[in-house]
């Protein structure tokens, strides 16, 4: 437990820890203080002057976020003072503000849209031109630039700087002609969370660009499925399909941050080839089938299930209690892992996101989870079996998943079970019956400290009852 | 004219049907000699409304003949009958920046309440006099922007031209 110090602010007592700062206290006791260039995952850098407050016994303001907590401390941000100094100051940031919201991604969202609301001046006394900058820049991994835009608070480049440490972006020139500079391609792996923590549309996404407005969306908050790590994400949607995914702050998991691989995670929710019902495949068509037709010709077969790593603890749990008596198999199909082990920040090469629980709930029900256990099934394929494939939600190596259906060819009746996009190489199955995808799903998973992240279902997503464990029923038929 | 219930109470029946017949024979005479008549003879003659009628949909275009629309989708959202559907994406132009490259309007489903025109910041879209709308099948009550901007009654198919006009603007910088 850290020390507490005790202050006043705006005449109501708060508590706040000893050491941080003022403007930190202050958003985590729930006062509303304007900023732009504090973030608490960044450094401190006072440049956007917003947050400024009176401490009695101060004669000037002072930025909040520069000063430390002190025992006993009397601040206030509501004097007509500090608030004419929040007019000129969010006037001064609008001064060269080109005002395009109608065309900008950010309106809706926006610090400046947000705070002119509230401490705006809305009378123009600017009689000079503004000056232009370069708009509709691409500076690499799908961030897009417009200097414009631009206040100046710096998170952008104190990011590349102290979170990634790679240095792409600067301030360059002086006075109205600052901006924010480019000097090379963005090229860390981390380079969207520049779009979250820009205030304003200078910093706006590529893949998201002018898909929706975002007051047309919805956020659900899940787990990210795109490695072990399991972040906390939050996935925007509505009825059109999922737009995006904007990491969530966790303490203990990921932070502030996310990689750029899980923004991708959304992709084959809404995808246009998404499986919507059960499809049997006849001389490569693939038509619309009868569940029941399609049960009856798995009677009398052996049935033999590969799942996956991406599901969830409770549907591992029904799964196992679904052919809990019967004589099928189940072996794990565990993704391969891409790239270095941990990165040092968040991503990792693991690409499994519920192995542990996965292997739990194998071991619980008496299973073989192991990769000798996969192998041998696969050896012992034979015409006589129905095999069942839970198609891993998100397939980064797809190679390695083509060798495994490679060795299913044998059996007689082949099942895949997709989550996902109907791939390619689905193809060679018989059968493809849709399961729901993790934004269609309560429930969770285990990530790689073993930690229970939640998955939760989306807002407008259809049929969720259809899971793994539902066509698990199916070997007793 | 008013019915007069004590008309017959004062001059009795007859009287009161004569005297009752006699404004409305006065009419008809009148209309049949005299042409101040309030219908007209559809669709040889047509009325022509003021330009402050809510009637079909416009979308005004640029000097150079594109879209003035940037899909800020403002209209959309503020349309009480959510018939307006806009799929945006990148401009060539930088300074256009962002344009539609489709903006569908469900006429069937529309109120013609005009708060598309309000909402919108640049003058894209306007609702002209015109209230001449026919069609069968549901398809064709879907109005695209080809139809919005360019139908053959907007200066024969050039389409209105935004007095707003883009220099302007950026010298503004609206």
């Amino acid at each position: 437990m850290t020390e507490k110090v005790n202050l006043t602010w705006n005449g109501k007592a708060i508590q706040a820890e000893k050491g941080s700062n003022l403007l930190k206290a202050a958003l985590d006791n729930g006062i509303e203080v304007a900023h732009y260039c504090y973030h608490a995952g960044l450094s401190v850098a006072g440049v956007c002057r917003m947050c400024m407050v009176e401490q009695d016994g101060v004669p000037r303001p002072f930025p909040s976020c520069n000063a430390t907590c002190g025992e006993g401390m009397v601040v206030r941000n509501d004097t007509p003072k500090i608030k004419s100094a929040v007019e000129t100051t969010l006037q001064f940031h609008l001064l060269n503000h080109p005002l395009d919201c109608p065309v900008c991604d950010q309106a809706g969202e926006c610090g400046l849209q947000d705070y002119y609301m509230k401490h705006g001046v809305y009378d123009s006394q600017m009689i000079d031109k503004k000056v232009h900058k370069e708009k509709v820049q691409d500076i690499g991994k799908n961030v897009m630039l417009d200097a414009e835009r631009c206040i100046l608070c710096s998170r952008c480049t104190r990011f590349t700087e102290e979170v990634t440490k790679t240095n792409e972006l600067g301030i360059l020139n002086r006075g109205d002609h600052a901006e924010i500079t480019v000097n090379e391609q963005l090229k860390n792996d981390y380079a969207q969370n520049l779009v979250d923590i820009c205030p304003v549309g200078a910093l706006t996404s590529k893949d998201f660009r002018f898909k929706q407005r975002v007051w047309f969306l919805e956020e659900v908050q899940t787990t990210c499925i795109g490695c072990e790590t399991g972040c906390a994400v939050k996935v925007s949607e509505n009825k059109n399909g999922a737009f995006r995914v904007k990491p969530i702050y966790d303490h203990d998991v990921n932070g502030h941050w996310m990689c750029d691989d899980g923004r991708n995670i959304y992709k084959h929710v809404s995808s246009p080839t998404r499986l919507a019902s059960a499809t049997e495949n006849i001389n490569g068509l693939f038509v619309p089938a009868d569940e029941l037709a399609i049960q009856a010709t798995l009677k009398g077969k052996k049935a033999k299930y590969i799942l996956s790593t991406g599901l969830t603890v409770g549907e591992y749990a029904n799964f196992f209690k679904a052919i809990k008596g019967s004589k099928a198999e189940v072996a794990l199909y565990t993704l391969p892992n891409l790239g270095v082990e941990f990165d040092g920040l968040l991503k990792r090469g693991d690409k499994n996101p519920n192995l542990r629980g996965a292997k739990a709930a194998f071991e619980a029900a008496g299973f073989d989870h192991t990769q000798a256990a996969l192998d041998k099934m696969l050896g012992s394929i034979a015409s006589s079996d129905a095999v069942f494939v839970v198609v891993p939600e998100i397939l980064y190596n797809e190679d390695h998943f083509n060798t495994l259906i490679k060795k299913v060819e044998k059996a007689g009746t082949r099942i895949a079970l997709t989550p996902g996009e109907t791939l390619g190489t689905l193809r060679s199955f018989n059968y493809l019956l849709p399961v729901p995808s993790f934004l269609e799903k309560n429930g969770e998973i285990l990530n790689y400290q073993g930690a229970a992240r939640t998955l939760r279902a989306g807002l407008s997503y259809g049929e969720t009852s259809k899971d793994v464990s539902y066509y698990g029923k199916w070997v007793n038929v | 004219m008013i019915l007069k219930a004590d008309l017959y109470r004062e001059h009795g029946f007859l009287k009161g049907l004569y005297l009752g017949l006699k404004i409305t024979m006065m009419t008809m005479l009148r209309n049949l000699f005299k042409h101040d008549r309030m219908t007209l003879n559809y669709p040889e003659e047509k009325y022509f409304y003021s330009d402050r009628f809510k009637g079909k949909h416009v979308l005004t275009v640029k000097e150079d003949g594109t879209l003035r629309c940037t899909s800020c989708m403002l209209c959309s959202t503020y349309c009480p009958a959510q018939c307006i559907h806009i799929v945006a994406a990148d401009d060539s132009d930088k300074e256009v920046e962002k344009a539609p490259v489709s903006f569908e309007i469900e006429m069937l489903r529309c109120v013609f309440c005009g708060f598309c025109e309000e909402a919108c910041p640049v003058d894209a879209i306007r609702l002209t006099n015109e209230y001449e709308m026919s069609g069968h099948a549901e398809q064709e009550w879907v109005a695209d922007h080809y139809e919005l901007a360019f139908r053959k009654s907007l200066n024969g198919g050039r389409g209105i031209v935004s007095t707003v006009d883009d220099k302007d603007r950026l010298k503004l910088r609206l």
